[in-house]
This record gives C-alpha cells, sequence and structure tokens, in this order.
C-alpha cells in the first residue's frame, strides 16, 4: 500500500514550494516538488532600456539580489562590448563575496538550523548571556513562537551543543545586519543594491571605503572560523545517516564566480565545470549550447525543449492535480538540462568542481556522499574560502578614486551574462534592439535544482534527492524538508524563468528620453 | 505625555524623533521610558503573522537588517512572531494549524503583515493549495491592523509593472483601506516598520497620506534633503556613469536620482545601520517607495521629460500634491523642485534640466 504525503508550503526556505512523495513501506517511491508563485518578471522587461534590466532582475531574490545585478549587467556588456575597468572587476568581486557570505550564514542558522538544534534546550541555560537568558524566559512563559510549535521527533544533539548553536543562531543575525552594512557601502542599500550598472559600479572607491570594507571582512571571517565552520563539523557527526540521505542526480554544474585579472572563469577560486554521472574526479569544460529548457510539467504551454535564447513560453495553469500521479502539469518552474541531464548547481558543485581538498577529505573522513550533509558542509567550508580570499579581493580595489564605471553607447545585439549565486550557476541572456530589451530570459540556480520533470520524464535534482529516503513519520516526514533545506532553495527567482517570444519593438517604446 | 505628542510637535522634530526609533526603540531619549513602560504594561508581545506572498523576501531580509531595535531583540522582546515562513519551525498541515489557532485564539489582536505581491489571478500564487488573495481576506479580517510592508504589497511593486503579468493587486484594493497601513519601499526600510508598529502600540494609527503611507516616514521630499543638494543648487552635476564628476560628488539628477519626485526619510535615517543609502554610492534614488513606481520612475538612469506644472514654481509640494499630477499623467517629469529651483535661477552656469530634456525629446 502507497499513500502521497503533501508538505505545503515548505517553510524557511525562500519563496512558495508544495513537496509531494509517494511512500511504499516506509520509502519514498516517487517525488514531486512545484514551485506555486508566478510573478513574470522577463515579460515586464520587455521593450524596456537594456539598463533595468539589473534592477528589476534583482526583485526576483531579495535573499541573493547581486548576482542578477551582476549576470545582467554582464549580459548587457557582451551585447555591447563593453569591457570594465579592473577597479569595477575589484569592487565586484567584493560586494559579490560579502552577498555570498550574508547567504550562506543565514541558510545555515535561520532556514535549516531549526531542523537540528533543539532551541528550547536553552531552558537548562545557566550562564549570563542576556539574550539567551530573554530566550530562557520566553520559553519559561511559552511563549517561542516562531521556534515551536515544530515537529518534535528528531533532535539528537546533547544539550551543550543545543545551546551554543543557538547562541551562534542570534549571533549569526547580527552578523547579518553588519554584513548588510559592508554591503550598503558598496551597494547603497541591502538588499537590492543601486550601484551595480552596465560598465561598471558607480560607487567611489575611497581610502575610508577599503579600510571599512577590511574591519568587516575581519569580523566576517572570525565568525566563520570561530562558529560558522565549528558548528558544522559538531553537528554533523550527530546526523551521520544523512551523509547517504537527499543524493541527488551525481550531475553538477558550476559557471565560475569571482573572475580574476584574466577574466578566465576557470582560473578563478572557484571555476566552470561540469561532471556527469557521479564521477567526481572527472571535471569537463562546460559548453552553454548544451541547455535546453523543457516544461512537459510546467504552467506553459507545451513546446519542444528549446535553447533559452530561443524560447518561447506562454502561461497556462491547468490547475493542481489531484494525484501527482495523474501525468499533469504540476509546477510554475520549467525543467533545465544540460545535455539532456538534470543538474545540481550550488556550493556543492562548484566545491567538486574546484576539486577542493579540505571538502574531498571531509566526506572521506566522515564517509559522506553527495548527499544532505555534504551540501552543509561545501557551503560552511566554500564560506571559509571566500572570507579567507576576501582581504586579497579588496586589496585589489585601487582606493585613488579613479571612476570604476566604462562609458558607452547603447546599441543592438545578443549578450550572455554569467556568473554565481550563492544557491549556484545563474545565467541573463539577453537581444537588445537599439538599446532596448527585445528578448530576455535568466536561468537560476534553483530553476536547475527544482525544476520538474522533463519532457523525457526524468525527475528533477530535488525530486531524485528525495526518492530512496526512508520516511519515519508520515505525519512528520522531517528527513524530506532537511533534504529540500539542504539545497538552500530560492523559489521566487526560479519561478521568473519565463521566455519571451521575439518580437518586434513597438514603436510606442522609442519615444521618451 | 498624552496620546497627542505627535501632535504637538512640528514636523521636524518629529522626524527627528523617528529617526531616534532606529537608535533605541525610544522615539527619543527622553520617551525611552514611556516605550518601556507601554511595552512593559501589555500583558504579553502583540502576536503578529507576516505573510510573503509574491514576495522576494527582500522586506523578510530587510527585517533582519534592523540595527536599534535588532531583529534579535525585536523577535525576543517586543514580537510574537506566530507565523514567517521565512523563521518558523513550522512546516505544511502544522504551519495551517498556526493560522487557524493565531485568528481563533487572538481575534482582533494580532497584526497581520503582508509582504509580496498579491494576484488575483486564480493558480498564481498559492499556499497550502489555497490562493494567496484567499488567505489573506481571511487572515485580515481578524486582523487589529494590516501592515502592507514594501512596494509590492503597498501599490503592486514591479510584479504589478505593465503588462502586469499575474494581475496583482495593491492589499488595501482587495481588502479595503480601512485599517491597512502601507509602508512601501523595495524593499521597505526596517526602521519605516519598527516606527510603525511603536506608534501603534503607543499611540494607534499613524496619520496617514493618501496613499495610506504614515507622514511621519512619508511626509518629506528626498530632494530636500539630500547630502548632495548643495551642488544641485550650485548646478553640478554628473553628467554621466564614468564622469570624473561621480568621484565630487555631485548631484545625480542628470543620470536618473528621482529624488525630487520621491517622498521618504532616507536621506536622514539612511539604511543598513545607517551606513548608506543609494545616493551615498553615486546611483542616485529610483523612486521605490511611490505610488506609481516603477512604472513611471523608468528608464532609471534617465532623467525623465518634465511636464508642466504651472503654479508650482517655488512651492514646497507634499507627496499629496505632487501625486495628484502623476496619478493622472502619464510620464513624469523632475517635478515641482526643479523647476522650482530652475524658475530662481539656481541652476546656474549649466543649462536648465528642462531645456536639456527638451532638446532631447
Amino acid at each position: 500500500m502507497s499513500r502521497i504525503i503533501t508538505v505545503d508550503p515548505v517553510t524557511r526556505i525562500e519563496g512558495h514550494l508544495r513537496m509531494q512523495v509517494e511512500v511504499e513501506n516506509g520509502k519514498v517511491v516517487n517525488a514531486w516538488t512545484a514551485g506555486t508563485l508566478y510573478r513574470g518578471l522577463e515579460s515586464i522587461l520587455r521593450g524596456r532600456k537594456a539598463e533595468d534590466a539589473v534592477l528589476i532582475t534583482q526583485r526576483a531574490c531579495g535573499v541573493c539580489p547581486v548576482p542578477y545585478a551582476t549576470a545582467g549587467s554582464k549580459a548587457i556588456e557582451d551585447a555591447y562590448g563593453i569591457e570594465i575597468p579592473e577597479n569595477a572587476r575589484a569592487l565586484r568581486n567584493v560586494i559579490q563575496a560579502f552577498q555570498f557570505l550574508c547567504s550562506h550564514i543565514l541558510h545555515f542558522y535561520h532556514l535549516v538550523a531549526l531542523d537540528y538544534v533543539d532551541v528550547t534546550a536553552v531552558a537548562q541555560y545557566k550562564g549570563n548571556d542576556a539574550e539567551l537568558l530573554d530566550l530562557k524566559s520566553l520559553i519559561a512563559a511559552g511563549d517561542t513562537a516562531p521556534f515551536t510549535p515544530r515537529w518534535d521527533g528528531d533532535f539528537r544533539l546533547p544539550t551543550d551543543i543545543n545551546i551554543t548553536a543557538t547562541k551562534h543562531y542570534i549571533d549569526a543575525v547580527h552578523m547579518y545586519q553588519r554584513l548588510g552594512e559592508a554591503l550598503s557601502l558598496l551597494g547603497g542599500k541591502f538588499p537590492h543594491v543601486v550601484s551595480i550598472v552596465p560598465g561598471g559600479i558607480t560607487v567611489k572607491a575611497t581610502p575610508t571605503l577599503v579600510t571599512e570594507l577590511i574591519g568587516y571582512a575581519k569580523e566576517v571571517k572570525d565568525f566563520i572560523d570561530t562558529k560558522y565552520v565549528p558548528d558544522v563539523l559538531a553537528v554533523a557527526p550527530y546526523y551521520q545517516d544523512y551523509g547517504s540521505i537527499g543524493v541527488g542526480p551525481g550531475n553538477f554544474l558550476a559557471y565560475g564566480g569571482f573572475l580574476g585579472a584574466d577574466r578566465d572563469p576557470y582560473n578563478t577560486i572557484l571555476p566552470r565545470g561540469v561532471i556527469f554521472g557521479g564521477d567526481i574526479n572527472n571535471v569537463q569544460e562546460f559548453d552553454p549550447a548544451g541547455i535546453t529548457e523543457h516544461v512537459a510539467y510546467s504552467y506553459y504551454e507545451d513546446g519542444n525543449p528549446k535553447h533559452p535564447s530561443v524560447g518561447e513560453t506562454k502561461p497556462n495553469f491547468t490547475g493542481v492535480p489531484e494525484d501527482p500521479r495523474s501525468g499533469d502539469k504540476y509546477s510554475w518552474l520549467k525543467a533545465p538540462r544540460l545535455n539532456g541531464k538534470p543538474m545540481e548547481v550550488g556550493p556543492l558543485a562548484r566545491m567538486l568542481v574546484r576539486q577542493d581538498a579540505g571538502l574531498l577529505d571531509l566526506a572521506a573522513k566522515l564517509k559522506i556522499g553527495p548527499s544532505v550533509l555534504a551540501r552543509l558542509a561545501a557551503r560552511a567550508l566554500e564560506a571559509q574560502l571566500i572570507a579567507n580570499n576576501l582581504p586579497a579581493m579588496i586589496g585589489e580595489i585601487v582606493p585613488d578614486g579613479k571612476v570604476s564605471c566604462a562609458q558607452y553607447k547603447p546599441t543592438s545585439g545578443h549578450g550572455a551574462g554569467f556568473d554565481e549565486a550563492p544557491r549556484g550557476a545563474i545565467a541573463h541572456w539577453i537581444e537588445a534592439e537599439g538599446g532596448r530589451i527585445a528578448n530576455y530570459q535568466m536561468i537560476i540556480p534553483t530553476t536547475w535544482n527544482a525544476g520538474p520533470r522533463d519532457i523525457m520524464g526524468q525527475p528533477g535534482p530535488y525530486e531524485q534527492a528525495l526518492i530512496g529516503t526512508p520516511v519515519k513519520n508520515p505525519e512528520q516526514p522531517v528527513e524530506l524538508v532537511r533534504i529540500i533545506r539542504s539545497y538552500d532553495p530560492c523559489i521566487a527567482c526560479a519561478v521568473h524563468v519565463v521566455d519571451l517570444e521575439k518580437e518586434k519593438i513597438a514603436a510606442k517604446f522609442q519615444v521618451g528620453c | 505625555m498624552s496620546r497627542d505628542f505627535f501632535r504637538e510637535v512640528n514636523r521636524r522634530d518629529f522626524l527627528k524623533i523617528c529617526g531616534g526609533v532606529a537608535a533605541a526603540i525610544g522615539l527619543s531619549e527622553a520617551s525611552v521610558p514611556e516605550v518601556a513602560e507601554v511595552l512593559a504594561a501589555s500583558s504579553k508581545k502583540p502576536p503578529v503573522m507576516w505573510f510573503e506572498f509574491g514576495s522576494c523576501s527582500g522586506c523578510s531580509t530587510s527585517f533582519l537588517n534592523a540595527d536599534a531595535p535588532n531583529a534579535v531583540d525585536v523577535l525576543l522582546n517586543h514580537l510574537s512572531v506566530r507565523y514567517a515562513e521565512v523563521l518558523m519551525a513550522a512546516a505544511g498541515d502544522l504551519s495551517e494549524q498556526i493560522i487557524a489557532d493565531t485568528m481563533k485564539n487572538e481575534a482582533g489582536e494580532y497584526i497581520l503583515l503582508v509582504e509580496g505581491s498579491v494576484p488575483t489571478k486564480p493558480g498564481y500564487g498559492m499556499i497550502g493549495g489555497r490562493d494567496f488573495f484567499e488567505v489573506l481576506k481571511e487572515t485580515a479580517s481578524k486582523a487589529k491592523a494590516v501592515i502592507a510592508l514594501g512596494s509590492c504589497s503597498a501599490f503592486g511593486g514591479i510584479p504589478g509593472a505593465k503588462p502586469n503579468p499575474a494581475d496583482v493587486k495593491p492589499v488595501s484594493e482587495i481588502i479595503g483601506k480601512e485599517k491597512v497601513i502601507n509602508l512601501p519601499g523595495c524593499p521597505s526600510n526596517p526602521s519605516w516598520l519598527l516606527t510603525t508598529v511603536v506608534h501603534l502600540l503607543m499611540f494607534g494609527m499613524p496619520e496617514l497620506d493618501s496613499y495610506g503611507r504614515p507622514k511621519m516616514i512619508y511626509g518629506q521630499c528626498i530632494h530636500d534633503n539630500c547630502e548632495r543638494r548643495a551642488s544641485f543648487d550650485e548646478g553640478n552635476f554628473v553628467e554621466q556613469y564614468g564622469d570624473e564628476e561621480i568621484g565630487r560628488d555631485y548631484c545625480l539628477v542628470k543620470v536618473g536620482c528621482k529624488g525630487p519626485n520621491t517622498f521618504s526619510n532616507c536621506p536622514q535615517i539612511r539604511w543598513n545601520g545607517g551606513k548608506s543609502w543609494c545616493v551615498a554610492v553615486g546611483a542616485g534614488c529610483i523612486g521605490c517607495v511611490e505610488p506609481s513606481w516603477p512604472e513611471a520612475f523608468m528608464p532609471f538612469h534617465d532623467r525623465l521629460p518634465d511636464i508642466a506644472l504651472p503654479g508650482y514654481a517655488g512651492l514646497r509640494a507634499d507627496a499629496d500634491l505632487i501625486g495628484t499630477v502623476l496619478g493622472a499623467a502619464t510620464a513624469i517629469g523632475i517635478g515641482a523642485h526643479l523647476i522650482g529651483a530652475a524658475a530662481k535661477g539656481k541652476l546656474g552656469k549649466h543649462e536648465t534640466v528642462d531645456e536639456k530634456a527638451k532638446t532631447e525629446a
């Protein structure tokens, strides 16, 4: 006898996700994940000035807006033949680094930790930390929202680790706020920065700015070295089984980020590359021509899989299937594939493509596969890698007040911008005509990870990671949400991936300034 | 101190006081004990349900960037956040149960926070298999007040720009204006939320402008309080990104700064712990708190063609006055302040902004 378990909403993720699994003999035999929101940013971009895409597409994600700004700017720079000044490259790397660090810290502590850490252990706290004492008195008063109610079945950590991790959960909020300050110094405000524009970045690289950034870099490195990485390592041994739970399709994709002076995406701290079939030591080159997008199970009018630069899709909501096994369309997300294969993107993909010795050693030591634990560990180690490199990135800024923006004339052309976001590989494609947007597409990290089945019926990475998972208590399927959260979903981003039909720009868009 | 406290001070003091909230939840140093008294007097923390509908979560992450009081302090000591999808431990049926319990046990007491756009096309945004707009109507019906946090829920925001693909509508159009406070911004500044909540708790509903925005926050034109206003008055402008002038903190109006058309206290309270704001990094204001944003404010980096605003020259217009004009016009201009300045010859040695726009048109 099989039964269907539905979790809707899946919380502590960005955006709206419904998860359904079919459980037979205590094990998941089939899975469906669905984005349940549609906003359609790309259709809003049609006919706008190309530069507006940099600000509009950031609104896909208020957790990680910066990579939208960089990918959008890169696409426009590619289309217009603009080369950004060295100082702009350096400043963009630094703002991107702070963006990665605040997103990774937010993910582990605020989105994931409550799955493993029992906050109520603070009731036994004996120290004198003011915030923990506040929390302790709330627990005594029974006023513990939003930490309760919750699924209670599987907290395994000893009291001291629970209390330490809870303290760090609180510290992480403060760290997040501090990183927001650093991001605002570079971007005006955070989230949603205004300084990144095609041609470079508008912020003035003053000696004061550089000095302040060095201070923030030191502070976040201390947090990662003394709290984030140690906490992940402290929790892992108690959840050893999650070293083999949540294994995805074994295909990994990274576009490469944090470009150096040679601007070669294969020669960076997080390089470009592809891994297929779990052959994790065999990193291959990435060919963008191999990307297709599928809509067989997505709420769009049917069509053959297409490369994003020639895609055409229209919304076609056909209802939520009563039974996910019906074969009907079920998600607002499309299903991107590389060489026909579903790909996992994100910190684990990047660290494997990088062949990161620290991660590979840790995986061997803890005997873990490309699983829930591997994703959490890869994210923490990636944060450490970036924090270690941040002083050198700041050192590349030339603090002499030179402008960090190239001047250019808007024109026509096709462009692509590839970058890395905290959650994985991100790409924007633009077709510009006379400075206006004729066609704009994005494939963003969560669409790769959370997309539904493709035209061949192959489940997406989330779905494959869910299949085979033992579920102890179908009423509280904590195993399943732990899998989903390990990817750090950003559903609001993912559902924007709606290609526009190519069409001539109407004359009405030509008027004005 | 009476409930009329805010009515007894002039706007300037009032804004200063509001800025002070970001320094110590306490309005001003003198009123800190007052705030504490009010908060302590309530037997429990006020319950809050925080819904993210068609959002990017940016207003949630913005809340985490609050500095004084910081987000931990707010969560531990000031608000009882029952439902917040990005923060809460619960998921699935359990989270649905929280909604039901809060509506039943705290009817008329909880504050409903709405983040994100509300699509009105069925199926375009759902939680637990129900359309957002249904969840909104139901939960708003028993709420003490509804705060539309951010431009999406207040006015439609980016998802509401043409062609408005999901047919999103402002919260106030779906449930009526009665108990709605709009706190637009993309994202909303955390200080605006905390200031408003404090006001709600201490004095009830704040005074709103005709767009449902608290006047204490959205009552002054950004251009009037801008740190680069002196450059504007002296006629010193950045002409294009990449100009050497950008390094001299010149006025950004010619590269599209919408400060003259935008009303908020951004220049005073700034963002992210007061560290910065859009003008400070040389990019300019994009107008994100205004009802006609983003449609009337794009292209973001272009000066918008001026519209005639007869009789406005030299006047200190407020948001309601300007907004009436903006709402009726298909395109908006630099606005009253520039025209006023031009009329007084303040643009000095440079050509006036109006003339430049006409030449290009």
